[in-house]
């Protein structure tokens, strides 16, 4: 990947991935879009007056945090250690800011669709810069949900000894994963030491 | 006099409403930069305030990043949650 940086004739961004880096962050932003779809969407009202005053209201959202580790980090409680306040919060901000992350993640992954036709050259406006930024986050936030990660030193690679090495280290993907996660910081830095 | 009383309960009311906080709270994913950047962005801070309070996150596990009624409290949270923070209201003196 050739880093960010800014066009001075129209301001925007521009930087240039591989084919495999253009895939890697399209499949995890698709990834991150589809997880959170079902709660962006309105539960289905079989009554149509129904329906439509749900709409309108534009509220909804669950009754308690998820169970997922992922969704649970990026929908995370607004109150500790008040179910009521959070329930409530919840009620009033779930499901538009579910859609506005499967928006930011859309926004990704059609910015990176035009780049592939671009033989790889990524140009990103402000408010694209924006959901880059908001969508690496939540990829990241999902990466370290899966592998576990919850203080800062806690990574597989430094807890685990390798005394009893099989054909298939079930260590690999999480080493994988690892790098991935490096990697989608170190492109989070590029494009910020351009806003500055 | 009804001037006074209004007025008595506007402060009141002002108070009351005034003593809720916005807390941002460390995560290991977050960047520093990123965090820092937010603080910027979004409320306005300069680069030394916001570094200050991101430190703050960082070192203590938390920072106070707003102080006032619940449902800016509210907003400042949903905000935060929007770019992958981890945050939560609670009163000022809980």
């Amino acid at each position: 990947m050739i880093p960010f940086a800014r066009d001075l004739d129209d301001g925007t961004l521009v930087a240039s991935l591989s084919q495999p880096e253009l895939t890697l962050v399209l499949t995890l932003a698709a990834q991150v879009a589809d997880m959170l779809d079902d709660l962006a969407r309105a539960p289905s009202i079989a009554d149509p007056d129904a329906a439509a005053l749900y709409e309108s209201v534009g509220i909804g959202g669950s009754a308690a945090i998820h169970s997922d580790p992922a969704i649970a980090r990026l929908l995370p409680d607004a109150y500790r250690g008040d179910a009521d306040a959070s329930r409530d919060f919840r009620g009033l901000t779930e499901r538009s800011l579910a859609a506005r992350k499967v928006a930011n993640a859309r926004a990704v992954v059609a910015s990176l669709t035009l780049a592939e036709a671009a033989g790889g050259e990524l140009r990103l406006d402000e408010a694209q810069v924006q959901s880059w930024l908001r969508t690496l986050a939540d990829i990241r936030l999902t990466i370290a949900a899966r592998l576990g990660i919850e203080t800062d030193d806690e990574w597989p690679a430094e807890q685990e000894s390798d005394e009893d090495s099989e054909i298939h280290d079930p260590d690999d993907d999480s080493l994988m994963m690892r790098d991935v996660y490096d990697w989608l910081g170190w492109v989070t830095e590029t494009l910020l030491s351009e806003l500055e | 006099m009804t001037q006074t009383i209004e007025s008595t309960e506007i402060t009141e009311q002002t108070v009351l409403d005034s003593g809720w906080i916005t807390l941002v709270w460390n995560d290991p994913v977050n960047l520093m930069s990123y965090v820092s950047y937010i603080f910027r962005s979004y409320f306005g801070f300069s680069r030394e305030e916001a570094d200050k309070r991101m430190l703050q996150v960082h070192n203590d596990g938390r920072a106070v990043v707003a102080t006032g009624p619940r449902e800016e409290m509210e907003r400042h949270v949903e905000a935060m949650h929007d770019f992958g923070l981890w945050a939560t209201v609670q009163k000022a003196d809980a």
